[in-house]
């Protein structure tokens, strides 16, 4: 099983997410924001992290960029968990180094899927 | 429309003016035009009118917009406020744009809310419905489970009084027969342990006969030496003879004697022989009933256990679907918390910017009005001193709270759509 981190400045979002996730065993860190985030980061290591975009401070795609920008965190899998889906953002997620982008709202099965391939 | 609405009205001094302007040239050369020329020249000039008004001739400043813009200074704006009588009709114009447009923005987060509304209480409707459904899949599931274990029923078992119904009943009732097959294989064990000591018995008295045997065998000798010697003693001495019939009639007395003893002998092996098959024969048939009975019981508990097995299946595929719904069932509602949370955000984005710029505008507008008043009703000390500030009325969004909220709140004006599935894209 994963050590995953979720980003979601919704409380509600997050914890849909954590739900899911630890019903399929997975170990999971919250962070309501991307400097949370960037902190918790530097603090352990994860197997993958799952970020919205549109959140106070840094956003996700910032988080993305900033991610990346660490030793540890250089070559796991991002996803991005997120109601926006235009080609315009998705692109910038993408150039940014996101894995992948999932649209809100999520079939907890289908991100389950996505997590296996994306961990495989 | 509105444009052209709002044209007219701003323009409305002006109209017949531009109108004579615009008809003087045709009006010149119609006396001399033929009527085909006034056909087509009628329309054109109404189209040429229409696209001057519209797209040529400037749209009317506004106040709200100049101010916005920051192109008047506050000593304009005083200069304005001293000339109430021109500007008036431009305040009251505005006031009525302004109110207008408050209105459909009012109207739009009426929409917005009632869209909430809707679609929160259908979430909740939805969880709710879910929810029952999760419980009472789950209490059956329960059921089902507790059931399978300790279940009583009414079907009576051909053993004994009581009814078997739950597995641990059958395993219990396979244990016991287990139990008595055991106990009905030690008795048989000590009956072939007696059978066997009779056996031995058997053999001691074999031998004996073999002794007896063995006796006859040198009285069978003895006589044959007897009579070999009677034979050659012949007629020579009566005495001898007499002694011989004597010695003979003893040896027969005796061989006599073994004959009984073997008849006895071989009397009580016949006895014992028969005794030892009756015992066997009891044995194999106690062995035979007890292993039909036992091959009937297994058999019918055997056939038992396995339809208990098939319900067994049978239960815990039901189960496993049952699980499955529910999991379903959790992720739809998963899904429908999902929506409610994405609209609250986006009525929260959307709300507080729209609400705090139709207050603050409005309140700019009645102050200033409030001026307008006090001028027009002749206390000009008042109107010096009224505030001077500009107006701060705009209709354009309100100043972005925190990074990247407000680019999504005006891109998501949208409602959320109501499918049940993710889009995913790995990249």
């Amino acid at each position: 099983m994963a050590a995953i981190l979720v980003v979601d400045d919704s409380i509600t979002m997050r914890q849909m997410v954590v739900f899911t996730l630890t019903s399929a065993g997975h170990e999971v860190v919250e962070a309501a924001d991307g400097n949370k985030a960037l902190a918790a980061a530097k603090q352990r290591k994860f197997d993958l992290v799952i970020t919205d975009v549109n959140m106070p401070g840094m956003n996700g795609i910032d988080l993305v960029q900033n991610l990346r920008g660490l030793p540890e965190c250089k070559f796991i899998p991002i996803l991005v968990l997120t109601t926006e889906a235009g080609a315009e953002v998705k692109q910038k997620g993408k150039g940014a180094g996101a894995t992948g982008w999932i649209v809100k709202p999520f079939n907890p099965e289908v991100l389950l899927d996505t997590l296996k391939k994306v961990l495989d | 429309m509105k444009p052209l609405r709002f044209k007219l009205y701003a323009y409305r001094n002006r109209l017949l003016p531009m109108f004579v302007l615009v008809m003087i040239p045709w009006l010149a050369v119609a006396p001399w035009a033929p009527w085909w020329a006034h056909s087509i020249a009628m329309p054109l000039l109404f189209i040429c009118a229409w696209l001057l008004f519209m797209h040529v001739l400037p749209m009317p400043p506004t106040g709200r917009r100049t101010t916005d813009d920051r192109k008047l200074s506050d000593i304009d704006i005083s200069n304005l406020r001293k000339t109430p009588e021109l500007n008036a009709q431009q305040l009251l114009a505005r006031w009525a744009l302004m109110t207008r447009e408050s209105k459909l923005q009012l109207e739009e987060v009426d929409q917005h809310v009632s869209d909430v509304m809707d679609h929160a209480e259908s979430a909740v409707v939805e969880i709710g419905k879910r929810f029952v459904e999760v419980t009472r899949k789950t209490r059956k599931q329960v059921e089902l489970a507790v059931g399978l274990l300790s279940r009583t029923g009414t079907e009576e078992g051909s053993a004994g009084d009581k009814a078997l119904d739950s597995l641990p009943d059958y395993i219990h009732a396979s244990d016991a027969l287990l139990k008595n097959l055991g106990g009905q294989l030690v008795a048989l064990s000590d009956q072939l342990a007696t059978l066997s000591a009779r056996q031995e018995a058997v053999r001691e008295e074999s031998k004996r006969v073999d002794g007896a045997l063995d006796q006859l065998a040198a009285l069978a000798s003895e006589i044959r030496v007897l009579a070999l010697d009677s034979g050659r003693r012949g007629n020579a001495d009566n005495r001898a003879f007499v002694e011989m019939t004597d010695r003979v009639r003893a040896l027969s007395l005796t061989a006599d004697e073994s004959s009984r003893a073997i008849r006895k002998t071989l009397e009580d092996i016949k006895s014992q022989a028969r005794t030892t098959d009756d015992a066997i024969r009891a044995i194999a048939g106690q062995a035979r009933d007890a292993g039909r009975k036992s091959n009937e019981e297994v058999a019918e508990l055997t056939g038992a256990t396995l339809r208990k097995t098939q319900e067994v299946h049978t239960a815990l595929g039901e189960i496993g679907a049952l699980g499955a719904r529910i999991q379903d069932d959790i992720n739809q509602i998963v899904i429908a918390l999902q929506f409610q949370d994405i609209t609250q955000q986006k009525l929260q984005r959307l709300k507080q910017p729209m609400i705090s710029e139709l207050a603050s505008s409005w309140l700019s507008m009645f102050e200033e009005t409030r001026a307008f008043n006090r001028k027009l009703s002749g206390s000009g000390a008042d109107a010096v001193e009224a505030p001077a500030t500009p107006f701060r009325v705009s209709l354009k969004k309100a100043p972005e709270p925190e990074k990247g909220r407000a680019a999504e709140g005006a891109k998501e004006t949208e409602s959320p759509r109501r499918d049940d599935g993710s889009k995913v894209e790995l990249f």
